[in-house]
This record gives structure tokens, sequence and C-alpha cells, in this order.
């Protein structure tokens, strides 16, 4: 794991009047228990990742509590355990990255939401929408709708999140919905306190079994129960949801003096929106508008009483609503027009964009448009207007300045990756056969796609590049290449690629990337982990698993033995078998490797042992000065300096401080026949007498 | 296979000028092939299946044309095939039941969506919304707005959707994104002829191979930073680019009307129901003449706002017409009028119920009241009239017969799963009931009577997974049924590698019947070799391995495969994996051949012999009335059609006995429930021999004289 939680842990045991203090993502960790929940589970991804990640490291609370944890093996699965609490009393909780996890959940969701729900069932979601995220932009807001699920939004602070998954659970049980619990990466991330309350423990839980099952056939999806369930939904549930928003006054209004306007905002949007008033003169650092927001909390379902009466008698309002399409701003039209509330102009989409992230700046310079276009009686716009030109100027200024923009920084692999020399092997297979369509995937590897290896022509989500080949390959001379981690070979690559690729008799190459860990999510452990935690199972692996399927043609390498994968990667495209041939890439995630290493090395050099660390260098004399290593490589520690020799102009490679000793530079130079100028270098610390005694003897060689 | 499409095979190669006849789904088959599609895919399922299975057993004609086929393992396989049209101008279309297809496949359909397509790239999706429906009810519409992919519903007519099915893959080429052509169940069935035009080999196919792959691009990768782009360029590229291309296609169609002051806006697949509505209510002719303007959406996804103006501009009063809920498109034309500051009243959910189907009677009961608002000139009386009819049938149907029981479906005669929830119910005596975590596929007819068994179905294959939160909290191990379907649609990993990773303590059960067999019997990568199938009648389930050997490779270490019909021994093995001591995953594999499939095979083979004059035994199951107690126990461990109650020949007893009727195929489950839970030994077996040979003959003539003996 990428980080252990110890300090964490301990902050969810905080009692009543106690303070917690901390991050956003965790504060849902300690409400979830003080909402006294009997399970809990989900499936890794920023920014919710935390969420597991926590549970997992606090065991002993849970077991206290008698709290089961499940880590789901996709958010499919996370999504129909949630199935617990459609017959029994019980409290569940689930999360994953959305909308990513709530594509995947959906089917699950769908099941879920139609049966309806007796104990509070709530799905916490990483809304990953905006720049920044690492996935394609789409709102989870659409899932909401589509089933019929309400969608919380709260104001991005700790006491408001809180509150909002302590009154999630009984708005989930008071309208027989499971309810889903939007936050944005800023809001799992911002800092803050709320005072705590005593953990509750379950009425059912481990600790306390349900001695006998319910049958109900009214609580099974399937006909005719989901017509009646369909009926319910609208007659039933929906109205108590909105009974219960309006009761416990989910939704906030705050006044202010422009009286003829109003803001609606989403709850997650309040900070920005209130920042943008802010900065235009228009609130106080203390949150006090001079503008009335109406701000939804939950943004489904919405409530038209309280949306007709915040517009009613206003001539225009601004809906600060993320992403696309205007789901909101369409039930506000929608809602006014059949309240014949005529006079208010809506605005939202037009003076902010239709899509991506609203940032400070977006939302600043939307809600300048907005003031000014509305002009409201008792505001001088004039002062608006400088305000924001204020802002802006230093931006504009900056631009003209720099002239042209700054080079973009994409991420790539860490030093020393594993996946890094699968790829150099890929370009040296492309040199000698011909380019090839690569399918990609998602996960480390999907830096492959970066310079200096541009490797990867599609991507169609996690586990799916197999699938996504399956019409591809059909289309070439040659045969193409499927990437796919172990990650993905898990969560649904097996069954939708592997079982796919086997019954229908394709003929493709995948390379599983096997570095044993979920990496880019925090190494979160997997099936076939090298190292377990005693909760987990010890015993499964890919390649057993594949083979059950039928896999006939299975290699296995080593990744940093960059000329047999080439190798390999040639006898798969040129091989007479014909059907699925898998080549497993193998080694070990060198973050997990080195969280290894570092403490142990840091221990013997403590204890005065001998150790000896790998480096590699370039010998600047000998180095040609074409770079064809670092085309091959892109590893941030092999890069530039300038050249020592006087004659010769161009820069020289030279590996810099942090190189781990992969040893991957000087493999490369070698498959590829580069020139010989890499060497390898043993640094020994705490040398023996043996060591000395050669150290000795070579200095005086030298000299 | 369930069916065998030769004919409509036939049809698929019809020429220019020729008229094709037949059903709405095989017309949709015949326009991707005049469309040039390079690959077609897909995942079987009601109202949809039949497009892939004729694709499937076209085999050969596809690879004339070059025309990849995959019958993938699931709809995110699908969806993800389509990606072969992201980079090439290849046409490829995939098909699946919506809304769980749609559901399966949602995570590849957003990455698909956002890298945008350069061939166009069709997804053919059964609309199950409605009473009459098998899944949970919501609109694919939704993933529509979600992930801009853009969504034609059709007129049901034959001409209509094979033009939608055409024109969508200029859609999709004119504005780089992914059309779904939604088709509700009875668009699929309806039949029809239209022109057909000789199909199109594509230009990049498996026959005429690229030379090399596309150049990359990292733009078309969705992958950050490019998906910030894609998702700008979807709202100001993309989508005016498909508005445009509706606009001036004319895919949307105006029907004019002389009550011009009113209007209907409706779904272009709810159009056949409109206007038998209207015609009812007295504003329509048989022939499709309205007297209200109609606009018939056959995009519904996105609207085009001019269109909507246009439209709605002049008129007091309009009512959208929108099956589902929540209702999308009429909050998007709410807004559409707001901006523009379109006065036309608007109507719609709320005269029109917001859930269910819109059958013509909910639409005659909603129009009326739109009339009566807005055009009380017109005399609607008849729709009135027709509704009190149709009210007045049902409620002397009722009165004549009382309240009819419902009658739920349920196991086919023969059904190899019937006796697993015999075994489990007798099991239960024992152990308790456990939870059970059911499923989708034939075997959640165990819901109904007399099983009753199964307390929640999380969607396909998510039995086991959704146990992951019961078992915890049960003081017994809870139960998941799965098919053999559902594992391999996502069961292997979503439950059975995840109950294995959490080192859980879940007893599963495998169905293994051979077959994805509840959508007619499709071909899974476990069906039983064809060798096994051409050799014998038998049940050929066990032939394969595939599940048990994928169960052991994941490192499974309970693993027991029973064979059905063996009440008795599939009570034992459902005991002891409910009690036993043994800490993790339990799975019994319940392998019999799906008898549907097996029938297929053992129908003609009989009919062959008799008409040959071979010998043919025939095990038929019966019930001695002398025997039986009447108290009917072998039919509440049963369920089998066959298995019936008949009046008590004897004058002394009243009670029905037990008896089999004709269908009975053989397959000896109620003498083995009798048998395995100790009943009256009322059951019996007897072979009916056809064509005796001199021996039964013989055989026979010894036994009727000894019977003529003690007669």
């Amino acid at each position: 794991m990428e980080r252990s939680f110890t300090e964490e842990v301990e902050k969810l045991k905080l009692g009543d009047g106690e303070t917690f203090h901390g991050e956003g993502i965790l504060a849902v960790t300690k409400a979830l228990l003080q909402s006294g929940v009997s399970y809990v589970g989900g499936y890794q991804g920023a920014p919710v990742s935390h969420m597991m990640d926590v549970l997992n490291d606090a065991r002993d609370i849970m077991d206290e509590l008698g709290i089961h944890i499940e880590t789901n093996a996709s958010e499919a699965g996370a999504a129909a355990m949630l199935g617990a609490s459609i017959n029994y009393p019980l409290r569940g909780a689930v999360t994953f990255k959305s909308t990513v996890g709530t594509n995947v959940a959906s089917d699950a969701l769908s099941n879920l939401a139609s049966a309806g729900v007796k104990g509070g069932a709530l799905i916490v979601l990483g809304e990953d929408y905006g720049e920044g995220a690492s996935i394609i932009q789409e709102r989870s807001h659409a899932f909401a709708m589509k089933s019929q699920i309400w969608l919380l939004d709260p104001r991005p602070n700790l006491p408001k999140i809180v509150d909002m998954v302590e009154k999630g659970f009984e708005l989930s049980e008071a309208s027989n919905t499971p309810v889903m619990l939007e936050l944005r990466i800023r809001a799992c991330h911002v800092h803050g306190t709320f005072a705590a309350k005593t953990n509750r423990a379950p009425q059912f839980s481990r600790r306390h079994a349900l001695e006998s099952p319910e049958f109900d056939f009214g609580r099974i999806s399937l006909p005719p129960s989901t017509y009646a369930q369909e009926k319910h939904k609208i007659d039933v549930r929906w109205p108590a949801a909105v009974k219960y928003i309006r009761e416990r006054k989910l939704n906030e209004t705050f006044p202010g003096d422009l009286e003829d306007i109003g803001i609606l905002c989403q709850g997650g949007m309040y900070n920005v929106t209130m920042r943008a008033l802010q900065q235009l003169g228009l609130a106080d650092a203390f949150g006090a508008s001079r503008v009335p927001i109406y701000c939804m909390n939950v943004t489904y379902p919405m409530v038209p009483e309280e949306i007709v009466g915040f517009c009613a008698g206003r001539r225009a309002v601004l809906v600060v609503e993320e992403g696309q399409p205007a789901y909101i701003e369409d039930a506000v039209q929608a809602a006014l027009r059949r309240n014949d509330v005529n006079g208010v102009k809506v605005h939202g989409k037009g003076m902010l964009p239709l899509a991506g992230e609203y940032t400070g700046e977006t939302v600043l310079g939307g809600v300048a448009k907005f003031l000014e276009h509305a002009a409201p009686r008792g505001l001088d716009v004039g002062r608006v207007r400088a305000a924001f030109e204020k802002l802006t100027a230093p931006k504009t200024r900056a631009a003209e300045l720099l002239g042209s923009a700054v080079p973009a920084r994409p991420p790539g692999f860490c030093v020393g990756c594993p996946e890094r020399p699968v790829f150099s092997a890929m370009k040296l297979v492309e040199r000698e056969l011909g380019a090839y369509h690569v399918s990609a995937d998602i996960g480390c590897h999907t830096f492959a796609t970066l310079p200096p290896f541009n490797i990867g022509h599609t991507v169609l989500g996690y586990g799916l590049g197999m699938a996504s080949n399956s019409a591809v390959n059909t289309m070439f001379g040659r045969r193409t290449v499927t990437i796919m981690g172990d990650g993905g070979f898990w969560h649904n690559g097996l069954t939708s690629g592997v079982a796919n690729a086997v019954f229908n008799k394709d003929d493709g190459i995948l390379v599983i990337m096997k570095n044993g860990y979920s990496s880019a999510t925090g190494t979160q452990e997997l099936p076939s982990s090298p190292q377990h935690s005693r909760h987990k199972a010890q015993d499964m692996s890919m390649e057993r698993a594949m083979q059950g399927l039928g896999v006939g043609w299975m290699k296995t390498v080593d990744n940093y033995n960059v000329g047999s994968v080439a190798k390999m990667l040639k006898e798969a495209m040129t091989s007479d078998y014909q059907g699925l041939k898998v080549i497993i890439a193998e080694g070990e995630c060198q973050l997990e490797r080195q969280r290894k290493l570092r403490p142990e090395t840091a221990r013997q050099l403590a204890a005065g042992e001998r150790v000896v660390r790998t480096r590699y260098g370039v010998d600047e004399d000998t180095c040609t000065g074409d770079h064809s290593c670092i085309r091959l490589s892109g590893c941030p520690t092999l890069t530039i300096k300038d050249n020592p020799d006087p004659l010769r102009t161009d820069p020289v490679a030279t590996v810099i401080d942090g190189c781990v000793g992969c040893g991957l530079c000087g493999e490369n130079a070698h498959a590829a026949t580069l020139c010989p100028s890499f060497y390898r270098a043993e640094v020994i610390q705490n040398p023996n007498a043996w060591d000395r005694l050669v150290a000795g003897l070579r200095t005086m060689i030298t000299h | 296979m369930e069916r065998q499409f030769t004919e409509e095979i036939r049809s698929l190669r019809l020429g220019d000028g020729e008229t094709f006849h037949g059903e709405g789904i095989l017309a949709v088959t015949k326009a991707l092939l005049q469309s040039g599609v390079s690959y077609v895919g897909g995942y079987q399922g009601a109202p949809v299946s039949h497009l892939l299975d004729v694709m499937v057993q076209a085999r050969e004609y596809m690879n004339e044309l070059g025309v990849h086929v995959e019958a993938c393992t699931n709809e995110a396989s699908a969806a993800a095939m389509l990606g072969a049209s992201i980079n090439y101008p290849v046409r490829g279309a995939v098909t699946w039941k919506s809304i769980v297809g749609t559901n399966v496949a949602s995570d590849a359909l957003s990455y698909l969506s956002t890298a945008g397509v350069m061939g166009g790239a069709m997804i053919i999706a059964g609309e199950d919304y409605g009473e009459g429906a098998s899944v949970a009810l919501e609109r694919t519409h939704a993933v529509a707005m979600k992930s801009s992919l853009w969504m034609l519903d059709p007129r049901p007519n034959l001409p209509s959707i094979v033009r939608a099915v055409e024109k969508g893959f200029e859609l999709s080429e004119a504005s780089n994104s992914p059309v779904i052509v939604d088709l509700r169940i009875r668009a699929c069935h309806v039949q029809g002829h239209f022109r057909a035009t000789s199909n199109r080999p594509a230009a990049m196919s498996k026959r005429h191979p690229a030379q090399g792959p596309a150049p990359f691009n990292y733009d078309r990768l969705s992958h950050p930073p490019a998906i910030f782009r894609q998702e700008k360029l979807k709202a100001e590229v993309r989508l005016p680019a498909a508005r445009r291309f509706i606009a001036e296609h004319k895919l949307n169609e105006v029907f004019p009307g002389d009550l011009d002051d009113i209007g209907i806006i409706v779904q272009g697949g709810l159009y056949n129901n409109l206007l038998r509505s209207l015609s009812l209510l007295g504003a329509a002719d048989p022939f499709g003449a309205s007297r209200v303007p109609i606009l018939a959406l056959n995009v519904v996804y996105p609207l085009v706002p001019e269109e909507i103006v246009g439209f709605c501009a002049a008129k007091r009063a309009v009512i959208m017409l929108e099956e589902g809920q929540p209702e999308f498109i009429e909050q998007e034309i709410a807004t559409i009028l707001r901006r523009q500051d379109v006065q036309t009243r608007l109507n719609g959910k709320d005269l029109m119920p917001m859930a269910g189907e819109y059958s013509a009677e909910v639409f005659v009961g909603g129009l009326a009241k739109f009339f009566a608002q807005h055009a009380p000139q017109l005399d609607t009386s008849g729709g009135a009239k027709w509704l009190a009819k149709v009210a007045d049938t049902r409620k002397r149907a009722t009165q004549l017969l009382g309240e009819l029981p419902p009658r739920p479906p349920g196991f086919c005669i023969g059904c190899p799963e019937r006796p697993v929830f015999a075994a489990l119910k007798l099991a239960e005596r024992h152990t308790g009931r456990p939870h059970i975590s059911g499923d989708i596929g034939c075997h959640a007819f165990a819901t109904f009577e007399p099983f009753s068994m199964g307390n929640s179905i999380l969607g396909y294959g998510m039995s086991l997974a959704s146990s992951a939160g019961v078992g915890p909290m049960m003081a017994g191990r809870p139960l998941a049924i799965m098919g053999d379907g559902g594992f391999w649609h996502n069961g292997l990993l979503s439950g059975v590698a995840s109950n294995m990773l959490n080192k859980g303590d879940a007893v599963l059960v495998v169905m293994k019947n051979g077959y994805a067999s509840a959508t007619g019997t499709q071909e899974l990568i476990s069906s039983p070799p064809k060798e096994a199938r051409d050799s014998t009648g038998a049940s050929a389930s066990h032939a394969d391995r595939t599940i048990e050997n994928a169960l052991s490779g994941l490192g499974v270490g309970w693993v027991k495969t029973v064979h059905t019909y063996h009440v008795a021994e599939m009570q034992r093995a459902l005991t002891e994996a409910l009690t036993t001591d043994y800490k993790g995953l339990k799975v019994i594999v319940a392998d019999g051949e799906c008898q549907l499939e097996r029938q297929r095979r053992v129908k003609p083979e009989n009919a062959r012999k008799l008409s040959a004059g071979e010998r043919l035994v025939k095990v038929k199951y019966g019930v001695d009335e002398d025997t039986c107690t009447g108290d009917h126990s072998c039919i509440r461990l049963s369920g089998c059609p066959t298995l019936t109650v008949k009046d008590n020949p004897d004058p002394l007893r009243t009670d029905p006995v037990a008896t089999v009727i004709d269908g009975c195929v053989g397959c000896g489950l109620c003498g083995e429930n009798a048998h395995a839970a100790t009943l009256c030994p009322s059951f019996y077996r007897a072979e009916v021999i056809q064509n005796p040979s001199a021996w039964d003959r013989l055989v026979a003539g010894v036994r009727d004289g000894f019977k003529g003996i003690f007669a």
C-alpha cells in the first residue's frame, strides 16, 4: 500500500465532543462509523481511494464494531454488495471513482434502485470531473436521474459533508432509495474540523447476526415486481424523498440584499461561487453574500417548491452547474414553466461554459457576466467590471510576457518502472517488423501513449483493451497487440477480454503487465499480488486462471531483459499459432519495491552493515550525443547536460541522482546496439575489509 | 441455437429494387449490410437476439462480404469492439438488450464517445421498457445524454427503421459520434417490407485489410489531457454538427393537420400507438392522416432547437409524449422554449403518467385531457367510448371468471435446473433456509411458486457479489445461484475472484446447462463440444470442463460437479456446502444440459428413426392413482407443468390425485424427488417402445401371458 494511515485510524476512535481534524474523505469515513454502518466496500480510485485504504488499516476498530469490510473486485461487485440492504435493516456504504466506477456499477445500481432498500445504502462517489481528472468527462448526475438514486452534493466543508453522510442514510431509509454522495476532488482533500460523535455499533453485524432470511417477491428485480417498483419509485419514494429534503432543510438558502437576482448552485460549487462573489466585492470572507444563494446540497431530486419559491419575484437567476448536459438548468426551467413563473430569466450555460471544470476563474467570469447583464438594483455594475478586470489583467500580462505557451509536462513512468522496458522492446520490434495497431488500457502503462513512446491507438476503459481489439485485429495483414495491467485483468479483462478472445478464436496478442498491484491507484492488493495482508487470499494467479480458460499460448518474460521481451513479442507476431497469445510481462512495481527496500537499506546503514547500491551512468567521452537512449526510455533520471568536451557542442546524456539502478538504460543500449557509453557502478557503503583491499588495489592501478 | 434462420439469411442477399419482407430486427440486419459494415458484434437478449443469431448463422455469407462477426462475452466487450471505428474509416454495429446491456457497456461507451469515431459506430439497443419487459425499467435516453451519444428512435415501420440505420451511420460520421438506434420490443417484431438495396462491401475489412496501423494520434485517446479537449469538442463541434445533419436530412418528420393551433411532439417509436389512439379519439383516419399536427422525433437526442421552436411557436399548446421517467425531452423542450421566449403551453407528464408503458389505452386517456383543455371543439367521445368498452370488458371478464390467478412463467418441462431447487428444498429441512442471492437467467424462475427461492437479484452474474454484504451478517451461510451465462458474463470475476480475494465463506451454485438458455440457447465458451452433442441424445453439458477448470485455475479449493437430476446427491452436496467446516468459497457445479437444446437434437432423430422403421424407446413417467395419497408434496417439490392433478377415480376418495400428462420428456425428476424425499411410492417409469424388435415382442408377449394368468 502506498500509504500507511496509522495516525488517521486513531481519529476514527474520537468520541462525543472531541474534534476531528483532517481531510474531507477521512471525515466521511468517520461519519460512516457514526452512522452505524454494518458493511463497507468499494474499489480504489482517486479521489476516494483513501476511504477504503483507511478502513482496511482500521480492521481492529471495524472488528470491534462488527463492521464487515470487503475489497470488491470491481465497482459492479461493490454496488451489488449494497443488495444486503434490500431485505434487511442494514446500513452499508461503498465507494468508487466516478463516472467510470458508476459506469461499471450501473447495472447493479439499476437493480438495487428498482428493488429499493430497507437499510440505508450510501454510495460515496469521487466525482472526477474537470482539469486534473484522469478519466473521461461525464457526470454522475445522469445515473441519479436514470435510476432514481438520490444525489447529495454537499458544500465542501467538513461539518456539511459529515452531516450529509448522516442525513443521507436517513434519507435513504425514509424513501427506500439508495443515495449517492458526490465529492469532487477538492471536497475529498479539503482540510477542516468537525465535532465528532461516538461511533455507533450497528444493530445487526458480524457480532449480532441476523437469524433468518426474508423472502418477499416484491423486492426482487424481476417482472412483474419491476412494474410495481417503477410505479413505487414515482408514487411513493420520490415524494417521500422530497418531503424529507424539505422538512430537514437539506438545501440551504442564504439571503442577500440584491433581492431581484439570485444564484442557484450545486452544493459542491458553493465555495467557488462564494470566492467569485468575494473577489467581485459582493461577499465577505466569512460567506455573507449580497446576492441571495440557493445552495442545492441535494441535486437530485430537486424540490420544485423550493426552486419556484426562490426564483419567483426575481428578475434573473444564474444556475451554477458544472458539466454537461445542463440537467439542473433544464429542470429549473421546466419547474418554472409548469408553475407559470415566467418573469424570471434563467441564465446558466449561456453565461458559463457548457463543458469543462468550473474553476475559480471560470465561475468568476460567469458571475461577472451575469451581474453585468442582470444589473441588479443597488449594485454599481461598473465597480464589478473594474474588479473583474483587475483580477484578470495579470494573467493577460503574463501571457504577453511569456509569448508562447509553456511546454506541456505530461506525467510519465516512475524512475525504474518495470513497465517502461516493455515499451522499449515494442519500439525495437516495430523497427524490425513495421508498425502495428496497439489497443491500450487504463493503468500506469497508459503513460506509454505519451512521449517518448507514443504507443497506443485507443483507450476504451479499464480492462477493456483486449475487447477493444476484437474487431481491429481482423482488419490488418499483421497481428495487433493489446496491453492490459493486472488490475484491469482482475477487474473485468479476464472475462471481457481473455474469455471473449478464446471463445471467438481471435488471433490477437495480449501483453499483461504483472507488476503485482493496482499501482496507479496507490498499490492496493490484487488477487495475484505477491504479498498479502492476512485478510486476503494468497493463492490466485493469472497464469492458472488463463490456463483454466484454455489459453494455449502463454509466455512469461522478465521486463528488464529488453532483448528477450522483444524476442518474445516477435515470436508472438510471427508464430503460426492461431489463437490468443499472451505474454506476461513480469516486474514488480518499483514504488512498492522501493518502499520495502528503503527502510531496509536505512536500517543496514544505521547498523553499520555493508550496503551495495547499483547506479548507472553515461561515459561522457563515449556518448555520441544522438540521444537514442533517451527516446527508448524516457526515464526522468536519464537526461542531458552540457558537453564537457569544448570541441563538441551537442549535449551528452547523463544519469542524474534518483536512479534506482533498474538497468534499463544499459539494457536498451545493448538490445538496440546503441553506443557503448553506459556503465554500471556499485556504490558500497560500510565497506568490509575485502572491499577496501580491492578498492585499494584498483586505485593503485588507475593511478 | 433456438431457431434456424435459413430463410432469413436468404433475404439478406436481396439486391437493388427487390422487396424484403420480414421482421423489424431482421430489416436492421439487412440495413447494416446495405450500409457497408465491416464488423458486427453484441450480446444476446430480447428483443434483439435475432440480429446476432442471424449474423452468426450467416457466417459464410458474412465472410464473403468480409464482415467480421463476434459473439461477445458481454456488452462491455461489444462496446469496446466499436473502438475499431475510432482510428479507421470502418463502420461497425453492435447490439444488446437495454437498459441492462447499456449499463454493462456504459464504461466502454463513455470512452468511445469521448474519443469520437471516424467510421460510423452504431449500437442497436433493444429498449425493454414497459409491461412485458424482463429487466429493471430505465431509459436508455439517460445514457445517450450522459455520454453525448445520439439516439435514434425511428417510427416502427420497416422503411423508417432501415432509413434510421442508414442515416445513423452518416450521422455518426458527420458528427464523429457513436449513435444508438433504439428499438422497442414491438419495433423489433413488427412485420413489414421495404425496398432493398444491394449490400455494400466495406472498403476496409478482413477481406481488404489495411496496410498498416493509423498514425499515432494522441487526440484519439481517451486520456488526459486529450479528454479535456474532447469534452469541449462534444459540446462545441460534434453536437452542432449532429444538429445540422439532423435538420438538413430531415430525420425528424412533421405531419400537418388542420387543428394547427395545437400540436403533438412524440418519440418516433411511439408513433404507431399515437396514431391508433388519435383514430380512436376521432382525430385521425385509419390511414394515418391526423387532424392534429405531429412532430415525430426520429432522433430523440439531441433535439434541434430550431425545429422545436418552429413547430411550437404559432401554437397555443403542445403535448410532449415521452415514455418513461424522468421526462428528459420535456424538460429540454421547456428550456428551449423558455430561452426563446416562446409562450406556447407545454403539456406532458402533467397529463400523462410519469412511469410505465404508453399503450394505446394510456394515450387515449392522456390525449383526451389535452384535447379537452386546448381543443374542446374536437369530439373525442369515440375515445371515451372505447376506454369504457375496454374497462367494461375487463370488468365483465372478472365477474365471469373471478380474479384470475397470476400465471407467472416457470421452468420448462424437464428443465435441468428444477431438480436443484427441489434438492435445495429438501436440504433446507436440515440446514434451515439460507439467504439466497438470485441471479438473471432461467434459474430466476425459482423465485416463483412452488419454490419461492431467492431474496434479491442485483443483475446478470452479480449473485455472488451481492451476497458479500449479507454473508457476514447472517447466522447461516448464504447461497448464491448463478447460471453459466452469468458466470462468463462477469460472475467469474465480480463474484468468484472477489470472494476468493476477501477470503469469503460463500456457497455458489453454478447452473451448467451449457448455453445462454434464457436468451435463445446461444453458445458460451463452456458449451458442450459438437462431438458430444452429435453422438448422443443424453445430457451433453458434462463434456465440457471449462467452468471447473476456470474455478480451479482461480484457486477455488472446494468444487463439486453434480448431475442435477440426481436429487439426493445434490441434496447431500448442498447440505455439505452449507454446513461444512471448510472455510472458503464452496462451488457446486450443477451439471445438466438445457432440456430445450437436448430435445432439439432428440426430436428430429426420433422422427427419423420412426419413419425409417427403427426401434425407438421413449421414457415416460406416470403416477399410480391407487397409490397416490393426494397430498401433492410431489408437486410442491417440482412445479413441472406435466405433473398436475386430476379427479380421483376412486369414488370413496375426494381429493384429486397427481397425474403426469402428455408432454413429459421423461427427465425422471418426479420419481427422483419421490425417492429422495421419501414420498409415497406412486411414481412409475414406463418405456414406450415404437417399432419394437422381435425380442421386444417376445418379452411383451411373455408379460401379457403372465398378466393373463394373474388377471
